[in-house]
């Protein structure tokens, strides 16, 4: 039974979601055995939403970003659960369909501005390039929709023959954004996109992507591990924890009520720049050991409101709300509440 | 003395008085000057945490680098208990100044020895500085000062059985071996995971609390600066442009730079801003810069003046100053009398 508040966050019937990921598994090989990185993950973008993945390295989340595009290679191997794009299960695609795919429904910004850019070529042939390979026109249409792209992200066209060095690393941010505009995707997966970039020129972007968002209308799915950025920015957010996904709220009330002890330690690990300057706890401990995650709550050994049944049992999600959704006994479970 | 952070008749732990340091880059025939650190000047009283906060390439790094003496000053004063370091021991620093000042770095991952166990790691410095004493209990000693506990289990491990904050935890505990009066920590917490960063920071105020340690805490994250500091200078291109207690500097920020800093760090409990300035990020020029400030590039209230002369050291009570043509001719320097 999908209880009410479920159904906005993944409902496989929803054909208004931009990206419908239902109960997804993704597996690495190491040399130690099967590590878990991403458990039965579930969740649904709308169209227009700026939807928040948050946590910690290593809790899966840059796996998802790359299970999406199928850009996984090995060791890693998706085990199971969907993936579904306008109701066709992207895990599914064959080459050609995923070629339809990339850049042209759903587009990517890394992390790394200088890494994702090539650096013997001028920014506006990378950009040509991503056109022509995708979308051929003449070449004058292809030029125009080049100058169209860096004055959408506010880069001067002139500067199209500029190479990526010759550029700081605020503009380059700009030309991957506008690399991932090129095509006019529905979706673009942002993974840490300002992280690499000083507080003043984050800010900068930052407000760049939401003025092209709110201008063009397409989805984010933003992921970071800043969570005073994502509150800011995104409209809901899900919060992970060793490759699983804890919470799923509003940004509005993870910031007010947030309700899992790891969110809640999460948002108490951020020092404020306002108010009272208050001693923060953050989290005892470290997140564990992937290749043997612990049994029941994987959390339990770090949480300050543990319980028994937390050591044995993994929690079922609670909805405290109809768009709030938690995963912790503290919160009882669907069952005990009925 | 420009800050008169210290009560009358104490001197600062450490005092620096117009630091300077120029690097030469480009080729040998076209040779230009990288001007990395502009006539800085702060005192830290003992016992307290002074947090440097700019962006890359404000000379933040490099300025503790040239109080740990890593690197020569071009000009400037080093001031340890009131006497200077650098008119004293000229040509390189003594084991006794490397003792004084130690520093904590970025990367817990790169500075330890993979070989070496953690008892390795916290040996070599006490028989370096302290030959003769105890070694053994004291390393267990230190361990368990920085929170890894049990002391003498942690010691026998190496680098790679430890965590990211684990390493930092064993950093600070090599620092602190040969009792130090300062610790300059760059960038102690950055490279670790959002949920260690809390620890790491109470720690230091914990150790400055019950150690009464000095610290040069560097970083360019302004709440954890307020977390932790009594104090923040702001650096901007070389030059320390503003400085103050932390809620009275965020609250009320001086210098038009530090207003644009602050307003642009995310902050959750501020509402959703839809107003973007519009306003463009220009790196400084710090190569053969400009004559003048070099916020004037950027500067909403840019006036003529400020394309000239760099303003000097305007104190503004309550214990702060501003290096900005805004609030006056900048008449206060580090002789005028303040503090001393």
């Amino acid at each position: 039974m999908i209880p009410g508040g479920q159904r906005l966050w993944c409902d496989m019937t929803d054909p208004a979601a931009v990206l419908d990921i239902r109960n997804l598994k993704v597996d690495y090989a190491s040399e130690r055995g099967i590590v878990r990185a991403v458990n039965d993950v579930s969740f649904a973008i709308q169209p227009g939403e700026i939807f928040g993945l948050a946590g910690e390295s290593g809790c899966g989340k840059s796996t998802i970003a790359l299970s999406i595009l199928r850009l996984l290679g090995a060791p890693a191997v998706i085990r199971g659960g969907q993936i579904l794009h306008e109701g066709i299960d992207i895990l599914a695609m064959n080459d050609a369909s995923l070629r339809q795919l990339r850049w042209r429904k759903i587009s990517m910004v890394f992390q790394s501005a200088m890494n994702a850019l090539n650096p013997v070529m001028k920014i506006g042939d990378q950009l040509a390039d991503v056109i022509m390979r995708h979308d051929p026109g003449s070449r004058s249409e292809v030029r125009l929709r080049v100058r169209e792209l860096l004055q959408i992200v506010g880069i001067d066209p002139a500067r199209s023959s500029a190479y990526p060095h010759e550029l700081s690393g605020g503009m380059r941010q700009r030309v991957v954004i506008a690399l991932s505009l090129a095509l006019r995707p529905s979706l673009i997966i942002m993974d840490e996109p300002t992280t690499a970039l000083d507080v003043m020129v984050q800010r900068e972007i930052m407000d760049e992507i939401r003025r092209l968002q709110q201008m063009l209308g397409f989805s984010i799915l933003f992921i970071t591990h800043d969570m005073s950025l994502l509150v800011e920015l995104a409209d809901r957010i899900a919060i992970m924890y060793a490759g699983e996904v804890v919470e799923y709220a509003p940004a509005s009330i993870l910031h007010r009520q947030p309700a899992h002890p790891y969110t809640v330690g999460l948002m108490d690990s951020f020092p404020s720049l306002f108010g009272e300057n208050r001693r923060l706890a953050g989290i005892p401990g470290s997140p564990p050991d992937m290749g043997h995650p612990p049994a029941g709550c994987r959390f339990h050994d770090r949480c300050p409101r543990v319980m028994p049944r937390c050591r044995e049992i993994a929690p079922e999600w609670s909805w405290p709300q109809p768009d709030h959704g938690v995963r912790c006994h503290v919160y009882g479970g669907q069952e005990e509440q009925a | 003395m420009i800050a008169p952070t210290v009560p009358e008749g104490t001197l600062p732990a450490i005092e620096v008085q117009h630091l300077s340091k120029q690097f030469r880059v480009g080729t040998m025939l076209a040779a230009r000057q990288l001007h990395a650190v502009r006539d800085v000047s702060f005192a830290i009283p003992r016992g307290e945490i002074l947090a440097l906060v700019g962006e890359s390439g404000s000379g933040k790094s490099t300025t503790a680098r040239l109080i740990a003496r890593l690197l020569k000053p071009d000009s400037g004063k080093i001031l340890l208990s009131g006497v200077d370091q650098l008119q004293r021991e000229p040509r390189r620093p003594s084991d006794a100044y490397r003792r004084r000042i130690q520093m904590v770095f970025q990367d817990p991952f790169s500075s330890l020895n993979p070989v070496h166990s953690i008892r390795h790691h916290l040996e070599r410095p006490l028989q370096l500085h302290h030959p003769g004493k105890h070694a053994a209990e004291r390393v267990v000693e230190l361990l368990e000062m920085v929170g890894l506990q049990p002391g003498a289990e942690i010691a026998d491990r190496h680098p790679h059985e430890l965590s990211g904050g684990q390493r930092q935890r064993v950093a600070f505990a090599r620092a602190l071996a040969v009792e130090p009066e300062i610790v300059l920590a760059d960038e102690p917490v950055s490279m670790l995971d959002v949920s260690i960063r809390i620890d790491i920071l109470n720690l230091m105020d914990r150790l400055r609390r019950e150690q009464n340690l000095t610290c040069l805490y560097i970083t360019h994250d302004l709440a954890s600066a307020r977390y932790i500091s009594q104090s923040i200078a702001v650096m901007y291109a070389g030059y320390a442009v503003e400085y103050g207690p932390p809620d009275s500097l965020l609250a009320n920020p001086a210098h038009p730079y530090s207003q644009r800093l602050i307003q642009a760090v995310p902050d959750a409990s501020r509402t959703r801003q839809h107003d973007s300035s519009g306003v463009r990020t220009e790196p400084p020029q710090l190569v053969n810069p400009p004559p003048g400030c070099p916020f004037a590039l950027i500067c909403p209230a840019v006036m003529p003046r400020c394309r000239e002369t760099m303003p000097g050291y305007t104190t503004l009570g309550g214990n702060r100053w501003v290096r900005c043509h805004l609030h006056g001719e900048g008449t206060a320097s580090p002789e005028a009398p303040g503090g001393e």
